[in-house]
């Protein structure tokens, strides 16, 4: 039981997850955007399993299409992020001086402000977006990578078999992407799926303040928004999707961190 | 000893496990009032475990079993009320608390000790002068502001003001320089003579427990091996074990003609509890070694071994042949590395502090310099200078054919100085990337020679035979080598570039003593048969005069004496080379042949 069970639980429930939001299109029961006003804030029944909405959309049906932003959007944030982040942290923390010192203060003033009151106001200003919260989430995420990486390279800079490195007359880019970046992979991948983390709940939280997918779209955020006035008739309606954020967030950290726990150990064990 | 007085420590089949694991198997020891014992063993022997079992300060998880008694009396630890164990520990940085002075360590003890009030100050002062500080203003000082001589004084005289009965010391003098640690144990020897006290003394290093100790005790995978008086065993050791350890051991008297190590490495203890344990590397192996644990017999009055080949040892293994030196050939070899007026200042809180004042040599084709000094003599300054891993405030470093590269080099420049010079570092442990393996790094560094890389498995495992490793190892991680293989496979990855100067800093002082032989061993291979240049940096003279022709004495940032090595050794000129030759413990006193 190298990775142990909760690893295991935890990718299953994301496994499942990722091939709903493939297939949700054939698989859901009814049209995610289809209304029926007769049957309008009913309760679970065989018909709809987790009842329907004000205006009568089939819940389960929202739910299993809904998947789709709730994977994709933090997706594309988690790996952006741990992209420019990555680059910008081998950049600074291997030529050092004034671009090093530009870089990081520059890093210190996005870290200064609260990142999710940043993206309500910009979002907000912007005229929102589920795409435009994606990016402003991908500008505020990074600079955590940043400070991993630069770390990382002042750590290994350091180190023997850098030392040996450059006396091979390697160039710090081959240096850097060779010799550093493996080390600080498990970090960054675990990183990489906090960010994801942190991601989903900041685009759930705006798309329930109304600023992120537009007004319609099925999202378990806005899911969440819409049916808080019938949670006496069809409480099923704020209770799934707030279950599947949740189920999603939580599986997702104990994979980055049993990932990280198990990529670390390989290069110290055996 | 007679029954009325029992020993001041009798330990009798001390065992430790780790959650099942056997550590120490089971082990007996007593030490005489007065008496000094050494517990010599290298890395994984288990010396330090039984060192701090009987100090009860085992770290937690590790067990122990069996007894320990302390003049007579069950002993629970170092701070039971009872009898008293004084505890002096390697590193001298360390085992000061930073945020108390001096005074501060020794006065707490005392006052735990019962002295009053009013004395202590006074009796602070008495205990220092005892461990020969005369200068009332350390009592004051902080451990930072104190260098590794004065703290490991400061430590041992926080250890001695419970007055103990016993002083364990666990490799106290490993980490200081030559001198210094010289200067230690003679500071040791008079106070256990002085104060009546037993002394067992923790080392690797066989010719530091000679000199100090009236017993030597040799352990091995968590057993011991064979224990005698020190004179007995430094002139006729009884086991196999005990005799290749003092055969790895380099000479620092004369040179010999091949450096002999134990090949292989230490065994788990609880892998090798039904056999002999050291049955995998010895000469004299028969398969009933195999069959079961030889018992720790008397072979001679107050000589034990734990080998059931004793007698039929044959003479002619006797281990070291000191041969006259070696002539160095003063021939019209041309130089390959010219260094001239190299300094470097380091910036500190806005003052500079020179690390290195003016130092020239010449380093010829095929020549093996040895650069000696103690830390802050500025040898690994020089050594990052030549490599360009710093650059120099003044002065040139020059290779033929290269030219002076002591500035900024570009991308054809680096490479040019790496197929000048390459380097094997001194800690094995970080010597190799830890996330690539050994066939990937050494492919890397096969790339970064002007041909290109053709047949690379092919390359990396002949790169690998060259070294003494099967080309198999390719496909492994460093984390699975132990510090000799990996120590081999960086000399590997530096001959890979065939460059013209190998330079090692301290490439053996990380490695156990049966391991650091086989390394010198292949560095004078490749200095000799190869024809690389070697530029030997160490401060341990044994080794210099192992590897070395020439070699250059560097103090506080400059040259004071260079020569052939055995002139210098064995006649040296300056007053500090004097102070440093004198400072070697020696094992050579009647093994000539």
């Amino acid at each position: 039981m190298r990775w142990g069970l909760t690893f295991w639980i935890a990718l299953g429930v994301l496994v499942t997850i990722v091939v709903i939001a493939i297939t949700a299109t054939w698989l859901a029961p009814y049209d995610p955007y289809a209304q029926d006003l007769v049957a309008s804030s009913q309760g679970p029944s065989s018909a709809h399993w987790l009842g329907t909405d004000q205006l009568g959309r089939d819940i389960l049906s929202r739910l299993m299409v809904g998947s789709r932003t709730g994977i994709i959007g933090p997706a594309i944030v988690a790996i952006c992020a741990t992209i420019i982040g990555t680059l910008l942290g081998l950049w600074s923390g291997s030529s050092g001086g004034l671009t090093d010192t530009v870089t990081m203060r520059s890093i210190d003033f996005v870290y200064a402000i609260p990142p999710l009151l940043v993206a309500i106001v910009l979002v907000g200003m912007l005229g929102g977006g589920y795409w435009l919260a994606v990016a402003v989430l991908i500008v505020l995420s990074a600079p955590a990578d940043v400070r991993i990486v630069r770390a990382a390279v002042m750590a290994q800079r350091e180190l023997p078999y850098i030392a040996a490195a450059r006396t091979l007359g390697l160039s710090n880019t081959r240096i850097a992407f060779r010799h550093i970046l493996p080390n600080v992979a498990p970090t960054l991948a675990a990183n990489a799926l906090l960010q994801f983390v942190v991601a989903l709940i900041a685009l759930s939280g705006l798309a329930f303040l109304g600023i992120g997918v537009s007004a319609g779209t099925p999202d378990w955020g806005l899911m969440i928004a819409e049916n808080r006035s019938i949670l006496d008739l069809n409480p099923w309606a704020v209770i799934a999707p707030a279950l599947c954020i949740t189920a999603l967030a939580v599986s997702v950290a104990v994979l980055g961190d049993r990932i990280f726990d198990v990529a670390t150990a390989r290069g110290t064990a055996r | 000893m007679t029954a009325s007085t029992p020993p001041a420590l009798e330990v009798e089949h001390l065992s430790i496990t780790c959650g099942g694991r056997l550590l120490v198997n089971s082990i007996s020891l007593h030490v005489d009032r007065g008496e000094s014992l050494a517990i010599v063993g290298e890395s994984g022997s288990g010396k330090s475990l039984t060192a701090r079992a009987i100090a009860g300060l085992l770290p937690s998880g590790l067990e122990s079993t069996g007894s320990i008694r302390v003049e007579g009396r069950a002993h629970a630890g170092t701070r039971s009320a009872g009898p008293r164990v004084g505890l002096l520990m390697q590193d001298p940085f360390t085992m000061l608390n930073p945020t108390m002075t001096a005074g501060d360590h020794i006065a707490e003890t005392l006052r735990a000790a019962g002295v009053p009030r009013g004395e202590i100050s006074g009796e602070v002062q008495r205990r220092l002068g005892e461990v020969g500080i005369t200068d009332p203003g350390v009592a004051k000082r902080y451990p930072f502001e104190l260098s590794g001589g004065m703290s490991q004084r400061v430590a041992l005289a926080s250890a001695l003001a419970i007055d103990p009965v016993i002083l364990l010391a666990d490799e106290p003098t490993t980490a200081l320089d030559a001198t210094t640690q010289a200067d230690v144990l003679e500071l040791l020897r008079s106070i256990q003579r002085d104060r009546g006290m037993s002394l067992v003394f923790i080392t690797h290093d066989l010719r530091v427990a000679f000199d100090l100790c009236d017993r030597v005790l040799v352990m091995y995978a968590g057993t011991i091996m064979e224990k005698s008086p020190a004179a007995a065993m430094r002139d006729e050791p009884l086991h196999p074990y005990t005799i290749g350890l003092l055969s790895s051991i380099p000479s620092t008297e004369g040179y010999q003609e091949s450096l002999r190590g134990i090949p292989g490495s230490v065994p788990a203890t609880h892998t090798v509890t039904d056999q002999c344990s050291f049955a995998a590397r010895c000469d004299h192996r028969i398969d009933a070694c195999l069959e079961s644990a030889p018992a720790l017999r008397e072979v001679e009055p107050r000589r034990w071994a734990a080998c059931i080949r004793i007698g039929n040892l044959s003479a002619a293994d006797t281990p070291i042949r000191v041969h006259t030196p070696r002539v160095a050939s003063e021939d019209a070899r041309h130089t390959v590395l010219s260094v001239r007026d190299l300094s470097k200042s380091y910036r500190l809180a806005g003052s500079s502090h020179p690390a290195l004042g003016g130092v020239s040599f010449d380093l010829r084709q095929g020549e093996a310099l040895g650069i000696v000094g103690e830390s802050g003599s500025g040898k690994t300054t020089i050594a990052r200078c030549i490599l360009g891993l710093t650059t120099p405030s003044s002065g040139t470093i020059d290779f033929a054919g290269v030219g002076d590269i002591s500035g900024r080099p570009n991308a054809a420049q680096r490479r040019q100085r790496a197929q000048a010079v390459q380097c094997v570092f001194q800690d094995p442990y970080s010597t190799l990337n830890p996330m690539l393996s050994i066939g990937t790094t050494l492919a890397e560094a096969l790339g970064q020679r002007d041909r290109p890389l053709t047949d690379r498995d092919g390359e990396v495992g002949a790169l690998l035979e060259r070294v003494g490793l099967p080309a198999s190892m390719a496909k492994r991680r460093p984390a699975s080598l132990s510090g000799g293989q990996r120590q081999r496979v960086a000399i590997a990855r530096a001959l890979a570039v065939e460059p013209r100067v190998l330079l090692c800093d301290e490439p053996v002082a990380a490695l156990d003593v049966s391991v650091q032989a086989q390394i010198l061993e292949l560095l004078r291979d490749v200095n000799r048969k190869e024809g690389t240049s070697l530029l030997f940096i160490t401060h341990d003279l044994g080794v210099v005069r192992q590897v070395t022709e020439n070699v250059l004495v560097l103090y506080r940032g400059a040259v004071v004496e260079t020569g052939p090595t055995d002139a210098v050794l064995d006649d040296p000129q300056d007053g500090y080379t004097r102070r440093l030759v004198a400072a070697m413990p020696s094992t050579q006193t009647r093994q000539e042949i």
